[in-house]
Order: structure tokens, then sequence, then C-alpha cells
């Protein structure tokens, strides 16, 4: 049967539900058992939609690149997280010798895996413009994953087009897409997941659930948050087969199907921590763990506290939400709209996880902007749910979704010039409105923005250092400098011959380097702990070379030992 | 419901409408003396002698599907009437169904007279007639009704011509000859005898004034004098008579068309040059720089094997977006018109499978397409007297015909397949396996698809999996590959439009340029996939269709191992072969195809390499050993780390894909076990690629029917 798409109906099951299975495509493309599945129109993936689809991505990631690089580059408003992993990716292929591990266990490995591609040029990765362009890309793959999401929702072109902008627009969107951030690199993936489960749900076809598998796969692997969103989906692909009489292997097959590359990656995962790191589950306590004890507050008021921050995010990046989600539980009751439920507990989910991990983890930090941004998203996803349930005023649906949207851009934008709980979200709508660099500037949140400390030093060290592995360095605190080299060969880092070696070399330096790059905080760096007379720049064994506010380049002599008492942490 | 009126109406044709009138072909009308003259809503009136003919109401009924009432008129006028309706030029319908028809259904009343059908037999082939087109002789002998012997009798009978048995008959070689053997095929004739100028000619038919004057041609100013016999027996005779030219194309048809295209030498001079001198330079560099030498080995291997992972999964990915398979609906087929419909060949080679002649002939007769359209030849070998027995003793009807293929080296089933072919009178010829259980309505939805293809297009192949796919791990694992195989990376081929190595069976060929290609090489022991990249070099093109053949997995493993390297084996000479002179595959293919040849088919080598990696990961595991790691630096190392992590689970997951696809949703789970597998095909590469120099044109025979028991049990549980 070939599906006439000329008029796209929305059918109706007999007890009113909006009958959310659709067929795109002629018979013979393999199909959950759907027994009240009706074939009804349903827009077709045609040649005129995968051109929509690249315009959608060159126009996202063009125009996402452009902004990183001026914001980046020219206004400096960088986080270091990016910088770090840059580095990581850098020298994951530059080092001498290359290794893998130089992607570390501190963020989720492929936020640093998709850097790699970029920093095959180590010029481009030190001009830092490989930034912009990774995020910009993964903004492009999460434009597509909407688009696609939108159409699938029966929102007519124009609109989608208006609703991919407005969201385009949105301050915080651009911040991260733009800046190099890991958080849409998962985001995006995890749209790409929840796009794919709606697509399934829509069409019935595997195909869906099997990229969805994969992409949640994929998105576990670049933030562990995903993993919730993975479990979910599965529930509601084994829920909706249960649902419809589907068989009991047709079941199962179909869920495990989905399932399987997400629990191999996490297990592939595992067994790398457990290798290298002797525990298995290292990668999950890494990131809950607290690295500072509480300010002392109480179970109840940290609960309050935890209470308070979500409900500010939420209410600062992504207010239409608490109109969305309502809606949403309401279809899924009055409607029995499965999927309208499942979108209600995913953005649920996304408000919810960023508290959990904060109140777990103890530290006194707090719940932040940027943890508004997969809330933002998915409830855009929900709210185009609702959109397309809409038979007869989809257009008027989707122009309330986009005045949401503005509104909500426009409050952002002023929320992340005085919000507390931020990054770099002040700099960077200070840094767009005033079009000039932010190097120095304070954020809301009080953090110094800027790198030409890190520019100078490394400056220095490109034009006077040569030999590989002749400066020894903690590359967890001096990535910024390694990064801006572009030749992390020169240094003798802890990544090159693992930390045993490492620290035998920063307790008797005299034996194989000529330099020490020390991060002038010896808070953190564990070669400043060492020598923390260097770091200061008053050790007479350790003559500073070369010396910026945060950095200090010092020769090694033949004498040099350890600060008394001080060992390697 | 038919209906029967005594109203005696007017005299016929005052309004002629001939679309109803011709709603029923001539010679029923004049079978029954009866004609159509109008159609209100569903009923249809037609005139009749007498309006108690309830066969005649009955068979009109099925051929027109209307409700039809019988109106009293006298037959002279009911004649003139069919005199004047069939006058008037071609049929509007029906339009084929006399054409040719030398025995009109007065053979039937003739069969029903001697007691040999009775009229219920002459209505139902009355409608297969008029569906098919076919003479109704045949199409009693087809179903089984009567013998081929009885058919001739009534032939011979009625055209006064003198039958003749062929039985145990050996013609002078010299008479037989007088007909060239295209002429003999085509008109199914031998010359038998000769008499002075009369030259005594066995026919199963007799011949019309057309194929009489072919005959003339060849014999000249020689009389001809017919005789009729069987069809089977004259194709027996045919076979003995040009048995050495049918074995010289089947062995040598290849070898004397196209030498360079022939496996009958595994590698030639140049190549062997060649590999020699790589290996030389190998063992000379690794003497001199022997880590250097090493790490070049490991990159090279690594950078080959990820870009035939990247490729595969390329097109597997692909396939599981687009459907890239020719489309034919159920309706289209239900709209053929099976007059139409040409004659196919169906050729099944079967080497000691007497046991399961029975189901064959069971899987043939199930399929939806006129039996009398049907040219099933049972490939035998000489010296397998039992299966040939096992055939003989059904006493198949003519549609199946065994052909004995003689005694001669090499023994492969190509050449079993080519010795078919030689007699095949197909416009299209398909090979199936004797455990092979097509869709029924494949072979007509090779015609559909090949009317819907571009004109290039000489091969459609459909898809192929199992049917015992849960009797053990081993066969779960078969059908997961299989799957894959043919669900997602042959239709991903299709659409790259790249060549597609065929599958073994359920490959639907346009006979003509199957003949002019050379057809299979006898040499070759996977000669279908050799066939998909010669038909590629000829420029033709294979498609991809929706129709599945089940087919048997094999459940044991020395036997799933023999089948392997077998396998394996033939892709390694199909890609020697083609790589005599890469220049000119590259030339004939283009740089498209001959990539995607070297990856898929040269591919297969990679199965060799896995144990060597596998085995250096675990030692290094196991050890830590540092030389192991310093033969992957930098970005060996990447490609390495990437293929053992990313690219095994892609290929584990793209089986899980494919049984997913298909609906095999049971198997989703030892799909995921599909590693343990892998090593199984490194085995049976090993065994393949070791026989290649040892016994290279030996054929690994896979044994069949070693599902019976799983299915007898299966069969158990479900009653």
């Amino acid at each position: 049967m070939t599906i006439d798409t000329s008029a796209a109906e929305r059918t109706e099951e007999p007890h009113g539900i909006p009958l959310p299975i659709y067929a795109d495509r002629p018979v013979q493309v393999r199909q959950n058992v759907r027994p009240d599945m009706v074939q009804s129109p349903q827009p077709r993936s045609d040649g005129n939609h995968r051109v929509e689809n690249w315009l959608v991505f060159l126009v996202t990631v063009i125009g996402y690149s452009l902004l990183g690089t001026w914001v980046v580059t020219g206004l400096h408003v960088v986080g270091f997280e990016s910088l770090d992993r840059m580095n990581r990716a850098l020298m994951a292929l530059h080092n001498n010798p290359a290794k893998l591990t130089a992607i570390g266990f501190d963020y989720p490995p492929l936020s640093v895996l998709v850097l790699t591609p970029l920093a095959v040029s180590s010029d481009l990765a030190r001009s830092l413009v490989a930034l912009p362009i990774s995020s910009a890309i993964f903004a492009g793959v999460a434009a597509i994953s909407l688009n696609s999401l939108l159409r699938r929702c029966l929102i007519p072109g124009p609109w989608r087009i208006a609703i991919l902008a407005v969201l385009a627009l949105n301050p915080l969107v651009a911040l991260y897409a733009s800046t190099g951030s890991r958080q849409i690199v998962w985001v995006s993936l995890m749209l790409a997941g929840v796009s794919s489960v709606v697509k399934w749900f829509v069409t019935a076809q595997i195909r869906y659930v099997l990229i969805a598998g994969i992409t949640f796969s994929v998105a576990g692997l670049a933030g562990y948050g995903s993993l919730v969103w993975a479990g979910l989906a599965a529930f509601l692909i084994g829920f909706v087969l249960q649902r419809h009489g589907a068989r009991q292997a047709e079941v199962e097959g179909t869920v495990v199907g989905f399932a399987s590359p997400v629990v191999y990656v996490m297990a592939l995962w595992m067994v790398f921590n457990g290798l290298i790191l002797g525990n298995p589950v290292a990668w999950v306590t890494r990131s809950v763990s607290g690295e500072a004890p509480s300010a002392g507050l109480a179970t109840s008021d940290r609960l309050t506290e935890v209470l308070r921050d979500l409900g500010e995010v939420v209410l600062t990046t992504s207010p239409i939400t608490v109109v969305v989600v309502p809606l949403l539980v309401l279809a899924a009751v009055r409607r029995r709209d499965e999927l309208a439920g499942w979108l209600a507990i995913c953005v649920g989910a996304a408000v919810v996880m960023p508290g959990v991990a904060v109140f777990v983890r103890n530290d006194g930090s707090h719940v932040l902007m940027r943890d508004g941004l997969p809330v933002l998203v998915l409830t855009v996803a929900g709210a185009c749910w609702l959109v397309r349930s809409l038979a007869a005023g989809r257009a008027a649906g989707a122009m309330l979704v986009i005045v949401g949207l503005v509104a909500s851009g426009v409050f952002t934008g002023f929320e992340m010039t005085r919000y507390a709980n931020q990054n770099l979200e002040s700099a960077f709508i200070q840094g767009i409105r005033t079009a000039s660099s932010q190097e120095g500037e304070i954020t809301a949140a009080g953090q110094e923005v800027g790198i030409i400390s890190e520019q100078a030093m490394a400056g220095y060290i490109r034009r006077n250092v040569t030999a590989e592995g002749s400066i020894l360095t903690d590359n967890s605190q001096t990535f910024g400098v390694m990064l801006l080299t572009g030749r992390p060969q020169l240094f003798f880092d802890r990544v090159d011959r693992g930390d045993g070696a490492w620290i035998r070399a920063a307790r008797k330096p005299g034996a194989g380097v000529r330099y020490l790059l020390l991060s002038r905080s010896t808070a953190t760096d564990r070669l400043s702990q060492l020598y923390p007379t260097a770091a200061t720049g008053t050790d007479p064994a350790l003559q500073a070379v070369y010396t910026t506010d945060r950095y200090v380049l010092v020769a090694v002599s033949d004498q040099v030992t350890p600060a008394e008492g001080e060992e390697a942490p | 419901m038919s209906m029967t009126e005594s109203d005696r109406h007017s005299a016929l044709g005052d309004h002629p409408n001939p679309n109803i009138e011709r709603l029923v072909p001539q010679q029923i009308c004049r079978a029954f003396s009866v004609i159509p003259y109008e159609l209100s809503g569903n009923l249809l009136s037609v005139a009749s002698p007498s309006t108690d003919n309830a066969v005649a109401a009955q068979v009109l009924k099925q051929l027109t599907g209307h409700d039809v009432r019988l109106v009293q008129h006298d037959p002279a006028e009911i004649s003139a009437a069919l005199d004047i309706a069939f006058s008037r030029g071609p049929a509007l319908l029906f339009a084929d169904a006399d054409a040719g028809s030398a025995v009109p259904l007065r053979t039937g009343e003739f069969l029903a007279s001697l007691g040999l059908v009775d009229e219920r037999d002459v209505e139902e082939a009355l409608v297969e007639q008029a569906r098919t087109g076919a003479q109704l002789g045949e199409i009693l002998v087809a179903s089984g009704k009567i013998t081929e012997d009885d058919l001739v009798a009534v032939l011979a009978e009625k055209f006064k011509v003198q039958r003749v048995s062929l039985d145990g008959f050996n013609p002078d070689r010299e008479i037989a000859l007088l007909l060239p053997e295209q002429a003999a095929n085509a008109l199914r004739c031998v010359p038998v005898a000769r008499d002075g100028d009369v030259v005594f000619l066995a026919v199963s038919r007799p011949l019309d004034d057309h194929e009489v004057s072919v005959v003339g041609r060849y014999l000249g100013e020689l009389e001809v004098r017919e005789l009729l016999a069987t069809r089977s027996s004259i194709d027996t005779l045919l076979q003995r008579v040009y048995q050495d030219d049918y074995s010289q194309f089947a062995t040598h048809s290849l070898m004397e068309l196209s030498p360079e295209n022939s496996a009958y030498i595994v590698a030639t001079k140049a190549q062997k040059t060649f590999f020699i001198s790589v290996l030389v330079a190998i063992i000379v560099c690794g003497v001199i720089w022997p880590k250097n030498t090493l790490i070049g080995l490991v990159a090279a291997a690594s950078v080959y094997y990820l870009a035939v992972s990247l490729y595969k999964f390329r097109l597997t990915f692909r396939a599981l977006g687009h459907h890239f398979e020719t489309d034919v609906t159920a309706q289209e087929v239900a709209d053929v018109d099976e007059r139409t419909l040409p004659m196919y060949t169906i050729l099944v080679p079967l080497f000691r499978e007497a046991s399961i002649v029975n189901r064959l002939v069971t899987g043939v007769n199930g399929l939806d397409y006129p039996k009398t359209k049907l040219d099933v030849k049972l490939l035998c070998e000489e010296e397998d007297t039992e299966t040939i027995e096992a055939i003989r003793d059904l006493g198949l009807p003519p549609h199946f015909r065994l052909v004995v293929v003689p005694d001669s080296n090499p023994k492969t089933k190509p050449k079993a397949c080519n010795y078919g072919l030689t007699q095949a009178e197909g416009k299209y010829t398909v090979i199936y396996d004797a455990e092979d259980r097509p869709d029924p309505d494949q072979l007509k939805k090779a015609v559909i698809a090949f009317s819907k293809a571009e004109p290039r297009v000489t091969c459609i192949q459909a898809k192929l999996n199992y049917f015992n796919q849960d009797q053990n791990l081993l066969t779960k694992w078969f059908s997961s590959e299989y799957s894959m195989h043919y669900d997602l990376i042959l239709p991903g081929l299709d659409g790259d439009d790249v060549p597609i190595p065929l599958g073994g069976t359920s490959n639907h060929f346009i006979t003509a340029r199957l003949r002019e290609l050379g057809a299979w090489d006898p040499y070759n022991v996977t000669e279908d996939a050799d066939l998909g990249i010669r038909l590629a070099r000829a420029g033709y093109r294979t498609s991809m269709m929706d129709s599945t053949t089940l087919e048997e997995a094999n459940s044991q493993l020395p036997n799933w191992v023999r089948q392997r390297s077998r396998w394996i084996k033939g892709y390694m000479q199909t890609w020697l072969v083609h790589m005599r002179n890469p220049f000119k595959t590259l030339k004939d293919m283009g740089l498209k195809n001959f990539i995607s040849f070297n990856l898929l088919v040269g591919g297969t080598f990679i199965f060799l390499l896995n144990p060597i990696f596998w085995a250096l990961t675990t030692l290094f595991a196991l050890t830590q050993w540092g030389f192991i790691e310093s033969l992957f630096p930098g970005f060996v190392f990447y490609a390495a780390s990437s293929m053992l992590f990313i690219g095994n689970f892609v290929f584990v997951y793209l089986n899980v894909a494919g049984s997913m696809q298909r609906g095999y949703f049971e198997l989703t789970k030892s799909a995921l076990l599909t590693p343990l597998y892998w090593g199984l095909m490194s085995w049976a590469a090993w065994k393949g690629f070791i026989q290649l120099f040892t016994n290279p044109f030996y054929w690994e025979k896979t044994e069949h029917g070693l599902d019976t028991e799983h299915t007898e049990s299966q069969q158990q549980v479900t009653s």
C-alpha cells in the first residue's frame, strides 16, 4: 500500500485517543506488531526533507561556529573545562607516546573523544576555533533531531523553522552551543535518542528502535545522565508493545535490541574503569562524590536548598516547562497518550537529576543554569507533541510555542546577567552586548574570565622550548597552557608514563627534565604542592624563567628536592 | 449463485456488445454452445440451447466472476452469433486463449468418454486453460489427472498419428543429428529413424505448419513423418543424443568464451609472481627492519580491516533506513494475467538427496505459477543412482524433468546447473536447492520485478533465510547472519548500484543473458558470487526483491565448517579471478564497483586476520608485553582500538538489527553472542584458505535434511 501524503490527517482510536501510529513508507518495512495500528498518512522522508535537514544543519553549524569563534577568541569567554577537554584530545593524538588514556576518567569519554578529529591539526586546536566548531556541530545534530521530531509532530515547515530559530537564539542555548561545552554534546545525542523513540512510536518501524539504542548508548558516553533516559525509553518500548498485544518474544527482542548497545558501552566503560582505576564503578562514584565537605547543613536544609535551586533554574531557563508538563500529564491521563506521559517523565527527570547529583555530592555546589538546558529542549519536544494532537489548530499551537519560547528566551537572557548559580553566562551576555573582550571581568558567580595568562605562558614556551618531554607539569592544572602551545609532546605530564613515573620524576626533576611548569595556586597542582616556593617564584634553586598571573615556568637544577615534608598527594 | 431461466428470447445480435460477448473464450463458448450477451449488475445473461446445463453455468461463473443466467436460444442462432462475434478481430479478453490451441475441448470430451477424467476434471482444466492459456491436455497431465501416455494416445487417435515408445531406444546418432540441437530442443522433436527419403521424427505433439517448415529447412528434400511420443521420453532422448555437447558446454563454456574469467587455474603466473615477490619483500624487510616491518603489516591489516568494516557498516545502516528492494505488491501479483506469463525454468541440483525429493516436489508444486509454464529440471549426477531412482519412482508430471549429468570432472553444482541450462526452456531461470521453500508467489514477483526493472537488470536475487533457525545455537547465529546479509547488506549494495555477489539459490536470471555470459563457472566453488561480479563487469545489474526463500540452516558444526570453508574458498577464488588483471576489472566495472568488490569479496581475507589480532589482544591483556604495544603506534593503535571496541560491537549489533528487521525477535539474544560465531568463521576461513592451495576445486558437499528430527518434534509440539 502506498501512502498518500497529501492529506495528513490524524486518525482516532475508538476511544478518542489521538492514534500515534502512522506509517510513512510503503509496505515491507519491518514494523512492530501494533494491533490497533491503522496505516495513516505521514510525511514521507523524501529528498526534500534531506535537503531541509542539511540546510538546518549547515545554518546551525555555520552560525554557531562564527558566533563561537568571536566569543571564544575575541571576547575570551571560554570555559576551562572546555580547554581541558581539548587539551586531552590534543594529547591523545600528539603526545609522545600517543595514548588513548589521555582522555582520562574525569569526563564521560565521548565528551573528549568527539574533539579528537578537530585536534588532528594542532594549530586548529590551539587556536581554540576547534571548540566552537565542535559544539556547533552537535548543535547542528540537535537541530536536525528536533526538526525531524517537529515534522513527526506534523508541524508545518515554516512553523518548524520558526521554532528552531527561536530556540537557537535563546541565549543559554547559544552560549553552550557556541563555546565548545560538553553539555551540548550529550543534550544533542539525548535529543536524537528521544526523537528516534518518538519516530518509533509514530511509525512502529523497528529501525528507529535500533537507532535509538545506538544513540542512547553514545549519549551515555557523553553524559552519564543519558542512561536515565535510555532506561525510560526501554520501559516505554516494553510498555507500549505489551499494551498493544505484541508477543512476549517480540517485546523481549525489541527491548534487548534497544538496550544492548547501551549495556555494552556501559559494560565496556566499567571494564576500563576496573582495569585502570581498580574500581568498575569509579565513573559513578567520581561523578557523585563531593570533593569538599558540606557546609554543615542538615539534610532537610540541603533538600530545601536543592529544591529551591531546581525551581529557580527551571523558572530562569525554561519557564514554559511549568505549562507544558501539566498539559502532558493531562494528555497522558485523559487521553491515555503513552508518549505524552513518557515525555512528561523525561522532562521531570531532566529537572530532578541535577538536584539529585548536587544533593548526593553534598559539596556545597548548586544546580546551575546550564542544568536547565536539557529541561528546555525536552520541554520543546513535549510542547510539539501536544501541538500534534491539535487536529485543527496546529499552526495556532505552534504559534503559542513560539511565543512561549520568545518570552522564555528574553527572560533567560535577563536572568543570565544576574543569577548567581552560573558559569560564564553573565560574561557571555555582557560580551555580546558590549562587543568587547571580557578578559579579566568577573562573572555573576565570582569567576574571573579570560585566558591571557595561558596565552602568554604558551607563547613563551613555543618560542623557547623545543625538547620533547622537557617540561614537567601537572596537566590537570596547566592544560590551558599545554593546549595553547599546541605541542603536548614538550611536556612530561601525568599521562605520558602514568602517575607513578610522573611522581618519581617530580621528586627528582633534575634527572630528566629542564623545566617545571607550575600553577601559582598550590591548592590543586600536585607539582606546586611539592615546590610551593617555586610556585610563588621565590625558590632560589628553581629560578623562574617566565611568570604570568596564573603560572610560573622554572628552570631545573641538579640539586632540586621537594619541599621538606611535602609528599605527592 | 447461478440462475437459469426458461425464457426464450428473441434474436441474438440485435444489439451486439463485443465486450460482453467475449467475456468468455471462443473455445469455451463453442464447447458449451453458449454466448454471453448482456450484463446487468453482476448478472450475466448467456444464450444457451438448454437452461439446465449446470456444468456450463458453473464454468462460466468461474471464468467471469458474475452470476450467470442461462437463457434458452436456438443452437443455430447461437452458432451464428458466435461466428459473428469472433470474426470481428482479436478478442478483448482472453486474446491468447485460442492462439496455438491445437487441441480443442474435444480432447477433454474424448478423455472423459474414455473414463480417464470426469466432467469435474474437465471443468477445472477449462478454467485453468482460460486463466493460463495453456493446452488442455498439458493441464490435465501437469495436474496428474492423466498420464503422458494417456495424452499421447488421445492425440495419436485424434490426429491419426502413429505412437512410438522411446524407452530404452538408442537412435542412430547420425540420423538424430540431422536436426541441430537448438532446433530439436526448441521444437522438442528428434529424428529417430530413416527409411530412404523418409525421416521419422519423434514429436510430443503434432507440429504446426511453421514448425514443419523449420524442420524442412534442416532436412531439405527428405520427407518427414511424425511419431508421437511422450514429452519426457523425448527429453530423455534429447539428453542422450546431445549429452556430449551439453557436457562440453557445462564444463568448458566459460573457459572457451572468457578464459580469463574462469577459475580453472587458481592464480595466474603473473599473480603467483606478484604474491611471491611481495612475500619475499616482506621477509627481506622483516630481516632487516623486523619491528618496522611488523608495524607496517599490522598497520596495513588494521587499515584494511577498518575500511571493510566501515563499508559494511555503511551499507547496513543505509539499508536500515531505506527500502532498496524492488517492490512488488500483493495486488500486482494478484493482477497478473497468467496467460502472459513466460515459461520459467527452475534448476534444482541434487546430489545424494533422495530423502528430500518428496519435499522438493511438494515445494515446487506449491509455487503459484501455472504448472504448464514451469520447466523444472532436477539435476542429478550420473553416479547418484539413489536420487535418480527416487525421482523416477515418483512418476512426476512432465513439468519436472530429470536431467542426469554425465560423470565428468569437476563434479560441482555449477557444472550441473550449466548442464541443466543447456536444456532450459524458460525465458527466466532460477536455481533452488532441494530443501528450499520459496515464497509461493516468488516466480510471479520475479516476472513483475523484471518488467519494472531497468533494462540492464539481468538477475533478481530473492532473500534467503532459514526455516529451522531455532534448532540450536548454530542455526540461530546462522539465521542472524543471513538476516543481516540478505536484509541489509545486499539491499545496501543494490541501493548503491554496485556488484552483488549472488546467493547460492533463488537468483532469477534472464536465461538468454545467462547463456551469453557463459553461465556459471564450474571451477569456482562459489559460482554464484562470481557470476554476480561477472554480471557487473559485463555492464549488467543485479537487483534485490522482497521475497524470501527459506532454506535449511546447517545445524551440525562439522557440516557447517565444510560449507563455510567452501564459501570462503570460493570468495577467495573469485577475488583472485577478477584481480588477475586489476586494471581491466577497474575499466570494466568503474572505480566505485571496483572498490566495493575489493572491500566485500576481498574482505573475506579479514576472517584470516581475526585470530591473529585476537591472539595479540589476549596476549597483551595477560602479559602487558611491551613488544605488542610497540606494534600499534599512534593511528594504528586507534584504528585497531576502534575496531576492537566499536567495530566488533557494531557488527554484533547489526546481527541483532538484521534479526529484528526480519522479525526474528527470538534471535536477538543469541545474536549478541556472535563473536563466538566469528571464531568458527575464522576456523572455516583457514580451512578454506589452505584448501585453496591443496584442493582448490573440491566441492565440500553440504549435507541436508539434518533438521528432520527437530522439525518432527516441533510438529509434535504444535499438534
